[in-house]
């Protein structure tokens, strides 16, 4: 209990520190600029304006008339819940600051939760460096804002968690809200699935044990439940937008309005990395892309199948259109913070360098944020 | 009585698998008009009709 107690205050203590870093952020652009706008207008720009629109008015029935856009593209978890909490709270209270309340508590728990689950796998460890990854590391400004970013980085810590605990049917059900708050989130069922097998078998593969493994997710009808669980809400929504638009894949299909695609991860990494690709910050996003990928494939060296499968996969899913933002899906990953993790609990002089960096960077990136520099770090 | 439980645990698993195939079913026939499947789904046209 006391460890408990000590390690919510450590990691409270951590993800204040880091919020603190935002808001002086904040001061320094309005010093800079003589204005003053508040933090949480800063903030408010770019897809967390479609969210705030979602959980205020529903989705639309027809794409714009002018532009072709629709918001079918945004999953309906983040924004119930926005729309649950307002309905609770003073009418002062915009919806933009009831996202930006939510995200950031979101951040906390997975903060927390990512400290339990790397504690379960390294016992001896304090497991901070997670944490401090999670509130601090570039791109991580997404989980202060009116993103979806934050509460699926906490499903999925939760995922993960419960997984090392061999606790599938919590972790099916971590799967569930992951899939409903991002599409990405659906790619759980496969770590699932080797989580169960790794359970049964360790690492150890043969015809006949597979053989076994499938005989035995139809034999137990609740493992099959905790399998079928998993994407249920993305099959759920998918039945709304049939429901409202006609079309199934209206979320999918909806892309077309945003920009082309590159039919293919390799193509959308050589376009972007070699040619001017979709912009200016193409080749950092590339090499973001590529940075993930090194990660995920670390992941693998290390025999962490379940964490590499979830990020290849999730974020594959978005290059295999453009590089756009992926930097955001890689860092709002939580494989990428247990590779990261993995990487540097046992090299002090790394450690230190990278949390060095990350202080600054982050600290810098919220500024370009405020200012409206937000292509680089989109 | 665990038998019979495992049993009905099957009921909802039989319940997810009809669901899923009902709205991939779905999938294969959109009802939508036809700009929107000239430009959301066959790609036809390269701009969203005004």
């Amino acid at each position: 209990m006391k460890k408990t107690v000590q390690t919510a205050f450590y990691v409270l203590l951590l993800f204040i520190l880091s919020r603190l870093l935002l808001t002086f952020a904040a001061c320094v652009y309005n010093y800079i600029t003589q204005g003053y706008v508040k933090t949480w207008d800063l903030l408010y720009q770019f897809d967390a304006l479609w969210y705030v629109d979602i959980a205020e008015h529903g989705y639309q029935s027809v794409p714009n008339s002018v532009t072709g856009y629709a918001n079918y593209a945004f999953y309906p978890f983040y924004p119930m819940v926005l729309r649950f909490v307002k309905a609770f709270l003073p009418d002062r209270f915009t919806t933009n600051q009831i996202g930006i309340l939510v995200s950031n508590l979101c951040t906390l728990i997975a903060g927390y939760t990512a400290v339990a689950a790397v504690r379960i796998k390294y016992p001896k460890d304090e497991g901070y460096l997670i944490a401090f990854l999670i509130f601090f590391a570039p791109h991580t400004i997404y989980f202060s804002m009116t993103y979806t970013e934050a509460m699926f980085l906490m499903f999925t810590a939760f995922f993960f968690y419960f997984c090392c605990q061999k606790r599938f049917l919590p972790a099916a059900v971590a799967a569930f809200f992951a899939a409903f708050t991002r599409i990405a989130g659906v790619f759980l069922v496969f770590s699932l699935l080797l989580y169960m097998y790794e359970a049964d078998y360790g690492w150890h593969f043969s015809l006949s044990k597979l053989a076994g493994f499938v005989k035995g997710i139809f034999t137990s009808p609740l493992r099959l439940l905790e399998l079928l669980l998993c994407p249920l809400g993305i099959f759920g929504y998918f039945y709304y937008l049939y429901r409202l638009v006609g079309d199934v894949w209206a979320s999918a299909h909806i892309q077309v309005a945003w920009h082309n695609s590159y039919h293919g991860v390799l193509r959308t990494l050589f376009y972007n990395l070699l040619d001017s690709g979709s912009g200016t910050s193409s080749q950092y996003w590339a090499l973001y892309a590529v940075f993930g990928i090194l990660l995920f494939a670390y992941l693998c060296y290390k025999k962490e199948f379940a964490a590499a499968i979830f990020g290849i996969l999730a974020v594959g899913i978005s290059l295999r259109t453009d590089a756009i933002a992926t930097a955001r899906y890689i860092m709002g990953n939580f494989a990428v913070y247990l590779a990261l993790y993995m990487l540097l609990r046992n090299r002090p002089l790394a450690k230190n360098v990278v949390m060095n960096t990350c202080i600054l960077v982050t600290g810098l990136m919220y500024y370009m944020w405020f200012a409206g520099e937000c292509y680089f770090i989109f | 009585m665990k038998t019979v439980g495992k049993f009905l645990l099957y009921i909802p698993c039989l319940m997810l698998i009809a669901f899923y195939l009902y709205v991939l079913i779905l999938g294969f026939y959109p009802q939508v008009s036809d700009e929107y499947r000239a430009y959301y789904i066959d790609h036809t046209i390269s701009a969203w009709p005004q």
